[in-house]
């Protein structure tokens, strides 16, 4: 995945590990994404017109993963940025993970008490839109509606941030793009985006790959071999049908991975997949018992 | 010699003094007598025995009737003349006490002669003396015995004959009826009793008049049914543990006799011994216990095997040790506990157990609804479609036998089910049933349709309509039966193939099972000719390619090609459409077969499969190059003797295979339009239906004739019919029918037996005396209220109109507001002011300041869900105000005046008019005011009733569905909650628990609402009627708290204390004691529960 240099690294005696200011980290060598459909050239057109988009689709479909591919390939040629007398290229790519507790002031900055004085501090959000990076907002819709409205503003075409509590308004530097992403399968009334929130956006759905796709994918990540990954990618088919029959969401190809993954490292098929798929997926006897059925069909 | 003249003239005399009638059998008998006996002497002594006789008593004439009736045949029977006269003697001897009994004596001597020999006639007689007391009834009784006794001898020793006259005599002591009635069936039950059991046999009778005799005449019957059941070897042990259990009053010991004994019978005899060992331990405890253990072990034997009985039996035995009751429940099969033992134990799977893991498994693989049922509940349904055990699908739903227990294991069993199921869930996957008559298949070239064209220009008719392509292709065989088996074995082959490459998981296992498939068929050389290669067309399938087979020389040719065109077909390209054509080729090669009788003159060679197959592909293309002629189809000619054509023997793995069927109802379904002229589908008429069941092979309707035997097929077309509209039916359950392993849009449909809207449910009770679960024991119908009139709501809001104000006010207070501030925390939005500058103070005075410094507005949420449960028992419908109703009876004040009378009558009579209020009224009035707090507050909340009676029949009513909105049917359904049965709490708990537990809240509460104890048929225990139910309530109680709800119990019922404490335990509950109180108190309970 990515391989950045540009960070410290620091020995901790047992390990290193990279650190990165957050809108440093960009993704410097192309992450493995097979397009499924014209997504690529969709989310182009909508960053070249500094439209913000909203990513659709199941957990582990690629969404993510697809972020992270596009901010390599709009990176290149490079957009670059200075910082400290390092040239860096790539695009940085800044990933928020939202939740109930969200506030505004988690996205945008607050003061913290330095010594005796108080200090602001930028929030993630604010960081992007100065550094023109790709802000990406994973599953949103778990924020509360008061923090998502903050993100209007960004959306408009004059891409404005306003932080009142500084009195400022940060217009957005010119690489910035919102992205924001949810997964339409776990909604209640409670929790669905504002049709308010939503019009601003243009709309990519992602659905799992078909089967030969899946299976090149699972190939590529997990090393296993095409055969094996062309069963897990059967596996998944069989798996998805019991979506509303018991299982709340189909296999994601995330775990079609971690299964294939586990097999290159010598775990049995049948164990891995009932590691990866059945154990993950349910805690249901039953339902767990008939994936696994499933799975002692399909592998030896 | 005639006698002298004078002593012939006495007893002339003597004689005349008799009847008539007598002294014409006298004269009629006299000579022959006189001859036979050649001695005068006794001759004489037997017209005098004949005269004592006639003196004897008043009734005297018909024993001397008897007597000459009797006598020549008694000469004849009696190896010394002498000996007429010992007969005689105990005649007379019986004289003395009873003229009657001597008649009978003398009138069914002959019979007891044929068997016995003179000398018993004393005994018998002997016998027969001791019956009589003196009484006309006990006369009677001596008169049966001898009559009936000649024929019981033919069964028993005279010894053991007079044993059971013993006895009889005991129990005539009681009654003499009885007696009589046990005499009557002596014969019969004798018959079937052995030699080496007669005394115990005797002795258990002896018990039975002893402790319980007015049951002598059932044991006695009963004894002799069970007996045959039982292994020779322990017959006498039988009736000995019998015996002493007839000690003990009651009928125990015949339900022994007689279900025991069945049970035994059930069971093969070299495992009595062992039964009835385990019996007798039990019965050291418990004789109850161990009665019950005997009724289960049929059932015991069917679901665990023979070999593993004393499994169950002890751990019922350490059950029974700690705890009678939970023994007895353990062997009656009512116990939960047991239950779970009996299924870990058994090998065997029922369908009930596995059912929903296939289903899901099948919706898996096929990608649809699919519905796994049994194989039963459609032989039920749809007369005809099911033969016995076997798998088979319509589409829509796959059909497996209700258990497997041919295999020695659970897993044996489970792996031959999955194996039947992925069958056919193959033939869906790989869309056996989406042939379509004019698309061509991938591998053979198409033929059908100039065939068909062929066909139709010969027979110049038109192509009649038909209901599905499948019908269409096999109009185009003469011989259908043919045809349809070589389809159905080819294409079961194409899906084994198929199957088998995209399951490595399952390769294994149909490798071993099509090779076992094998084994048991008949051998082709005795079967005749066509039949034979069928037969080996079917082999091949299930053979892998380098096992031989026996083929017939003189018709190598076309194994071989049989052989190749198999092997052509078993590709991953391979389609149903190439399994047609397929089909044809072999269907031509096989009609120029005759079908001659196995004859020893054939030669039999064992080829290759594979050989084969290379020798027939050449042979294959030859033909293939020859043009479509026409006469392919015709069969050949054929001998004298050929024999007509019958199908071969099953393959069981493979299931049964429909396709005509299966198509023509997929289409019905559909209601689909086919745009070809020829497979047309609407209208389907009946006329078109019957005309494909009487072409179709796929069915026998002669053997399914059920109700009206005229129009078998009448009845299959209606409920075809019935089965396309009605589309697919209610989920596969094995216990509550509700929850969600895959609802969706078939709840829409419900099944015909249930009744509108409404669906049941089961449910577990709980034993407090046995500890333990009985499971499955309540049935839940669960309906949706009548509407009633929506004035109740109305009067009742306008009634309360204050009291709602002051009610929604409180509630309204109770919604949080959206965001609270939160002081003090140590990471937050803002500063709290105050604490940071005591943090600046902190730090300048040195000493460590508190980092806790931020502010944060956190959502409050309420998140309730709430449901209220109405007691809708019989007993609600008492008045509130019992003053009212007794003023009714008061008739102290009933005035002298009259007309100071007529006013008060009147008055009186007013009163009786005029309704009270009654419990219900004022349950009904708080739903009203709580539904009014509860739309203010906006919590989720469900309005239920119960009532119902028995444990089969617990009613639960839906007044307001958790998920459903307020409206104005809600309320008018309020209106219809009305007083009705009985109050089985238990399962009603359980139930609405079920349903809070379904859905997602923070807090969950069920509220009850009663007015009395639980009570209901059958509710409980022997010697602990009330407190069964308020343990069982009390069980469901935690049961519910355990799911994470809330229970509350709130009663009106002033003697409430007595129970409550006990019923709900550590649970809140209240007492209301002043009912007036509940429209206020309701909300204010409520409130108190969810804040």
């Amino acid at each position: 995945m990515s391989d950045n240099s540009n960070g410290s690294i620091t020995d901790t005696g047992t390990g290193s590990y990279s650190e990165y200011e957050v809108e440093e980290f960009t993704i410097d060598a192309e992450p493995y994404y097979l397009p499924i459909k014209d997504e690529v050239a969709v989310f182009t057109a909508a960053y070249e017109q500094k439209i913000p988009v909203l990513l659709k689709g199941p957990t582990g479909c690629g969404k993510t993963r697809f972020v992270e591919y596009m901010a390599w390939k709009l990176g290149r040629p490079m957009s670059t940025m200075r910082k400290g007398g390092v040239e860096k290229e790539g695009k940085p790519l800044i990933t928020i993970a939202s939740h109930e507790d969200l506030t505004a002031s988690d996205l945008v900055g607050r003061f913290l008490l330095d010594g005796e004085e108080t200090r602001w501090v930028d929030g993630p959000l604010t960081r992007a839109v100065k550094a023109g990076a790709i802000c990406y907002l994973d599953e949103v819709v778990e924020a509360r509606k008061d923090t998502t409205v903050l993100i209007h503003p960004l959306t408009d075409h004059r891409r404005l941030l306003p932080i009142e509590k500084r009195g400022q308004i940060i217009e957005a530097a010119d690489g910035f793009l919102l992205v924001i992403s949810y997964n339409p399968g776990y909604q209640s009334a409670l929790k669905d985006l504002k049709q308010s929130t939503r019009q601003r956006f243009v709309a990519m759905e992602f659905e799992y790959p078909p089967r030969e796709a899946e299976a090149a994918i699972v190939v590529q990540e997990s090393g296993a071999d095409l055969e094996t990954a062309d069963l897990l990618a059967r596996l998944a088919e069989k798996v998805r049908n019991l979506k509303e029959h018991g299982l709340q969401e189909g296999v994601s190809t995330r775990l079609l991975i971690y299964a294939g993954k586990l097999i290159t490292k010598g775990i049995s098929p049948r164990r891995a997949c009932e590691a990866a798929v059945a154990q993950a997926l349910t805690d249901d006897p039953i339902v767990q018992r008939s994936i696994n059925e499933i799975i002692t069909s399909i592998f030896e | 010699m005639p006698i002298e003249e004078n002593e012939l003239g006495n007893l002339d005399d003597d004689l005349k003094s008799l009847p008539t009638a007598v002294t014409e059998l006298f004269r009629s008998i006299d000579r022959e007598v006189n001859r036979k006996l050649k001695d005068p002497a006794l001759y004489e002594n037997w017209v005098r025995d004949a005269l004592v006789i006639s003196r004897s008593s008043f009734r005297a004439w018909e024993a001397t009737a008897e007597y000459f009736r009797a006598t020549l045949n008694i000469i004849s029977q009696i190896e010394k003349p002498e000996h007429i006269s010992v007969w005689g003697d105990h005649g007379k001897e019986l004289c003395v006490i009873s003229a009657p009994i001597a008649a009978s004596y003398f009138k069914y001597s002959t019979a007891f002669l044929e068997t016995q020999d003179v000398k018993s006639l004393k005994k018998w007689m002997d016998a027969g003396k001791s019956l009589y007391h003196g009484t006309w009834k006990s006369g009677a009784l001596v008169a049966k015995f001898f009559e009936l006794s000649p024929s019981i001898l033919r069964h028993i020793e005279i010894e053991e004959l007079i044993d059971y006259v013993t006895l009889l005599d005991d129990l005539a002591s009681h009654s003499t009826e009885l007696a009589e009635e046990c005499l009557l069936l002596a014969g019969d039950s004798f018959e079937m009793i052995e030699k080496d059991s007669m005394n115990a046999y005797l002795k258990l009778i002896q018990s039975s008049i002893e402790n319980n005799w007015k049951y002598t005449k059932e044991t006695q019957r009963a004894a002799s049914f069970a007996l045959p059941r039982v292994a020779l070897s322990e017959k006498a042990r039988f009736l000995d543990i019998v015996e002493k259990m007839a000690h003990r009053p009651g009928k125990l010991y015949l339900n022994l006799l007689g279900d025991g004994s069945k049970s035994l019978e059930q069971v093969s005899s070299d495992k009595h011994g062992e039964i009835l060992d385990m019996f007798e331990s039990i019965n050291e405890i418990s004789s109850d216990s161990a009665v019950e253990f005997l009724n289960s072990v049929p059932e015991i034997v069917n679901r665990v095997g023979v070999n593993d009985i004393d499994k169950w039996y002890d751990a019922g035995l350490n059950i029974l040790k700690q705890n009678d009751a939970a023994g007895i429940g353990f062997f009656k099969l009512e116990s939960a506990r047991g239950e779970s033992l009996i299924q870990k134990i058994s090998s065997n799977i029922a369908l009930t157990e596995i059912g929903p893991i296939l289903q899901m498994y099948a919706r898996g693989l096929t990608g649809g609804d699919m519905q796994l049922r049994s194989v039963t509940e459609l032989a039920e349904q749809t007369l005809g479609w099911a033969r016995e055990e076997k798998a088979s699908t319509d589409g829509n739903n796959i059909f497996l036998p209700d258990d497997i227990s041919s295999f020695p294991t659970k897993e044996e069993n489970f792996s031959w089910y999955k194996v039947l199921c992925s069958h056919q869930t193959s033939h869906l996957e790989f869309q056996s049933f989406d042939f379509d008559f004019q698309r061509a298949g991938s591998i053979f070239p198409m033929t059908r349709l100039e065939i068909e064209k062929t066909q139709q220009s010969k027979s110049k008719e038109d192509i009649p309509l038909v209901l599905s392509d499948f019908e269409r292709y096999f109009d185009l065989f003469p011989q259908r039966k043919l045809a349809a088996d070589v389809f159905e074995t080819l294409e079961d082959a194409r899906i084994d193939y198929l199957t088998r490459m995209a399951y490595a998981g399952l390769r294994k296992q149909y490798q071993l099972i099509q090779g076992a498939a094998v084994f048991g068929r008949r051998a082709p050389q005795s079967l005749p000719l066509r039949e034979a290669l069928v037969e080996l067309l079917i082999r091949m399938t299930l053979l892998e390619k380098d096992n031989t087979i026996p083929v017939p020389r003189n018709v190598k040719s076309v194994v071989e090609r049989m052989a190749a065109t198999l092997k052509k077909l078993r590709s991953v390209e391979a389609l149903p459409e190439d399994t047609a054509e397929a089909s044809i080729i072999i269907y031509q090669l096989l009609i120029k077969v005759p079908n001659t009788p196995p004859s020893l003159d054939l030669d039999w060679d064992d080829s290759q499969i594979d050989q084969l197959a290379n020798d027939g592909e050449a042979e294959l293309q030859q033909a293939e190059s020859a043009s479509v002629g026409g006469e392919e189809m015709v069969p050949g000619t054929g001998t004298e003797d050929d024999v007509e054509y019958k199908s071969p023997e099953d393959v069981d793995y493979r299931g049964d295979f429909k396709p005509e069927l299966v198509q023509t109802l997929a289409n019905l379904r559909k209601g689909e339009q086919k745009s070809d002229d020829i497979t047309k589908s609407p209208p389907m008429t009946e006329e078109m239906i019957k005309q494909l069941l009487e072409k179709s092979t796929e069915i026998d309707l002669s053997s399914v004739v059920e109700g009206n035997i005229d129009d078998p097929s009448g009845l299959f077309i209606s409920s075809l019919m019935s089965e396309s509209i009605e589309g697919p039916d209610a989920e596969f359950n094995d216990e509550s029918s509700e929850s969600g392993v895959g609802g969706g849009k078939e709840e829409a449909e419900s099944e015909d037996e249930l009744p509108e809207e409404g669906k049941s449910s089961l449910y577990s009770e709980w034993d407090f005396v046995a500890l333990d679960y009985k499971p499955n024991w309540c049935r839940i119908n669960e309906s949706i209220i009548k509407e009633g009139s929506i004035d109740f709501y109305q009067d009742t809001v306008q009634k309360y109109a204050g009291l709602i104000n002051e009610v929604r006010r409180q509630f309204e207070m109770m919604v949080p507001e959206t965001y609270r501030k939160e002081k003090k925390l140590p990471d937050g939005e803002e500063f709290d002011l105050d604490a940071a500058i005591e943090y600046i103070v902190d730090k300048r005075s040195g000493t460590a300041p508190d980092e806790k410094i931020y502010t944060r507005r956190n959502k409050i949420q309420r998140d309730v869900a709430v449901i209220f449960l109405l007691d809708m028992s019989a007993s609600t419908a008492e008045a509130i105000d019992q003053k009212d109703v007794k003023n009714l009876d008061d008739d102290d004040d009933v005035p002298e005046d009259p007309k100071q009378y007529l006013s008060w009558l009147k008055s009186r009579r007013e009163k009786a008019n005029k309704s009270y209020r009654r419990i219900i009224d004022l349950e009904k009035e708080s739903t009203v005011l709580l539904i009014r707090a509860l739309e203010t507050i906006g919590d989720t909340y469900g309005i239920y009733g119960f009532s119902g009676y028995g444990r089969d029949n617990v009613e639960f009513y839906t007044v307001k569905g958790l998920e459903e909105a307020f409206s104005e049917k809600i309320q008018r359904r309020i209106d219809g909650i009305n007083p009705l049965h009985a109050t089985r709490m238990g399962p009603a708990i359980r139930h609405a628990a079920d349903k809070l537990d379904a859905i997602a809240a923070k807090t969950k509460v069920l509220f009850l609402i009663s007015d009395g104890r639980p009570q209901d048929r059958g509710y409980s225990r022997e010697g602990a009627e009330k407190e069964y139910a308020v343990q069982d309530t009390h069980m469901a109680l935690l049961e519910t708290k355990s799911k994470g709800i809330i229970p509350f119990l709130l009663t009106v019922d002033r003697a409430g204390h007595d129970y409550m404490k006990e019923m709900c335990g550590d649970l809140p509950y209240e007492v209301l004691a002043d009912i007036d109180l509940l429209p206020k108190r309701l909300p204010q309970l409520y409130s108190r529960l969810t804040i």
